[in-house]
């Protein structure tokens, strides 16, 4: 089992807290005049975004989370799962719903994701930030109407609801923005 | 080309601060009769203080980087040199970081026959001679745990100071249940340390006497150490001691801290007989204090890093 001593502390490094991976965002070395040093340290858990803190006595050691960032295509979501390829060794990994999270909303195949892996198995999917999707449905907007700036609901092809201009129509494609879940604008692509 | 004329720049301004700084302390001791010394930065004896790692040489035979001027300034002590001062370097393996340089600049003085208030004032003088224009309060170690923790550093027991430190999110292991100096410092890391940033400046006073290090306890009972330490910031700028005089007693607290250190698994270091035979011949009552030049240099001019106190490197 991989570990890590205090000494090799620093923001970004991956550790196992209570059995959950977490990232160390801050590393502080705390010394009383005469006493024991520790190093306080403010941690990420990767898994959820919660952050906390943590003292452990300088020298000790903290077992290593192996979390590896990666780049993965979307290929398809079989119902349960949702299922990422690496597109240089073609191998597959599926990720489940606590680890897709709100990204499976923006996702219909083909999508380069930031896939952080723990034990080789995805725990947080982030979508490209910028994506293009068809509205599947939505009402016609009222005619006269468009220099309001209103919005409406449009159902897109991956059954995530968006409100967008008035004038955008059923069919046509739309860019988003993944990080706000915001419209950004048409799309010429499709 | 900009940058490193600016770097150019600051290296400069260090380095001339430094040395109007270091006038100004020499001045204020030489007005006060206290006589600057040299000792050697090399010492057969490595400190026995279990927060301490010492650096050493290997060369033929094992010598030690000094970790203060203490030993060497007994010494002298023992000779009636009557009250004495060293500015110079002293070196802790490992400790690096926004506050803490493996080498660094002691400025370490004794004062014979004084009270420890007095010593406290001394601080409180030469600070104000290097330009240091705030008031420093003085606290006891007990008020400050107390008010952060709810809990009496000197008769609460071992198991309340675990609890506390856990709920804190301390990671403590079997073997630390029992160090009630770890305890103390668990709890004062976790809890007193993160308020000292937003207090104003403060020597803090009467310290438990699991963390005596090597000073007197106070009359009698015993309970408290004859000890200070100015923190500026939240940080250490200078500890000082009602000194132990005897012998034995100083023998002793090498032997405990070897105990210690073996309970914690660390190397044992052998006592500095030197400092002992000092001791033994006499030395009169004094009390020490050791300040940290870089340090008073971060408090003087609001410096958050330590190394940029340095020569800039390229």
């Amino acid at each position: 089992m991989a570990t890590y001593s205090t000494s090799q502390f620093k923001p970004g490094l991956k550790i196992l807290v209570d059995g959950e991976p977490h990232s160390i965002l801050v590393n502080d070395i705390v010394k009383p005049g005469k006493g024991q040093a520790f190093n306080r340290i403010k941690i990420r858990n990767l898994k959820n975004g919660r952050v906390g803190e943590k003292t452990l006595k300088s020298g000790e050691s903290i077992e290593a989370a192996d979390v590896l960032e990666v780049e993965l295509q979307y290929l398809y979501n079989d119902g349960s799962d949702w299922y990422f390829m690496d597109s240089k060794t073609f191998e597959q990994v599926s990720a489940n719903l606590d680890a897709v999270g709100d990204a499976r909303f923006w996702l219909k195949g083909q999508e380069i994701c930031d896939v952080t892996l723990w034990n080789d198995h995805p725990i947080v999917v982030v979508p490209p930030n910028f994506v293009v999707l068809e509205v599947s449905e939505s009402d016609p907007g009222l005619k006269g109407d468009t220099a309001s700036g209103g919005t409406k609901p449009a159902v897109l092809e991956t059954g995530a609801t968006v409100k967008v201009p008035l004038f955008v129509e059923q069919g046509e494609s739309i860019r988003i923005d993944t990080r706000t879940g915001e419209y950004v604008s048409r799309s010429k692509e499709n | 080309m900009d940058d490193s004329k600016s770097d150019n720049a600051k290296t400069r301004e260090v380095f001339r601060r430094r040395a109007l700084l270091l006038q100004k302390i020499r001045t204020y001791f030489s007005s006060e009769g206290v006589t600057e010394v040299n000792t050697p930065v090399l010492s057969e004896f490595g400190s026995c203080e279990p927060a301490l790692k010492n650096l050493s040489l290997n060369k033929g035979r094992r010598k030690y980087l000094r970790t203060s001027s203490e030993s060497s300034l007994k010494q002298l002590l023992s000779h009636n040199l009557g009250d004495v001062y060293e500015i110079g370097p002293v070196f802790r393996d490992e400790e690096i970081g926004p506050c803490h340089l493996e080498e660094f600049t002691m400025v370490e003085w004794y004062r014979t026959n004084v009270e420890l208030l007095f010593l406290i004032e001394d601080v409180r003088c030469l600070l104000a001679r290097c330009g240091y224009q705030d008031t420093i309060d003085i606290t006891t170690y007990a008020e400050l745990f107390q008010n952060a923790s709810g809990l009496n550093p000197h008769n609460c027991g071992n198991s309340e100071l675990v609890s506390c430190a856990i709920e804190k999110g301390v990671d403590l292991k079997e073997c630390d249940l029992n160090d009630r100096a770890l305890l103390l410092d668990a709890v004062y890391v976790s809890v007193v340390e993160p308020l000292l940033k937003s207090f104003s400046p403060v020597f803090i006073i009467d310290y438990p006497k699991e963390h005596r290090a090597y000073a007197r306890l106070s009359g009698t009972t015993e309970t408290v150490a004859l000890r200070f330490e100015l923190i500026i910031n939240g940080i250490e700028i200078a500890n000082g001691y009602d000194e132990i005089t005897e012998s034995l007693e100083q023998k002793d607290r090498f032997n405990a801290e070897n105990r210690l250190r073996k309970r914690r698994g660390l190397e044992q270091i052998e006592p500095d007989a030197a400092w002992l035979d000092a001791l033994s011949s006499g030395v009169p009552s004094v009390c020490g204090v050791a300040l940290g030049l870089e340090r008073l240099e971060m408090a003087l001019w609001e410096i958050s890093d330590i190394r940029s106190l340095g020569i800039k490197s390229y």
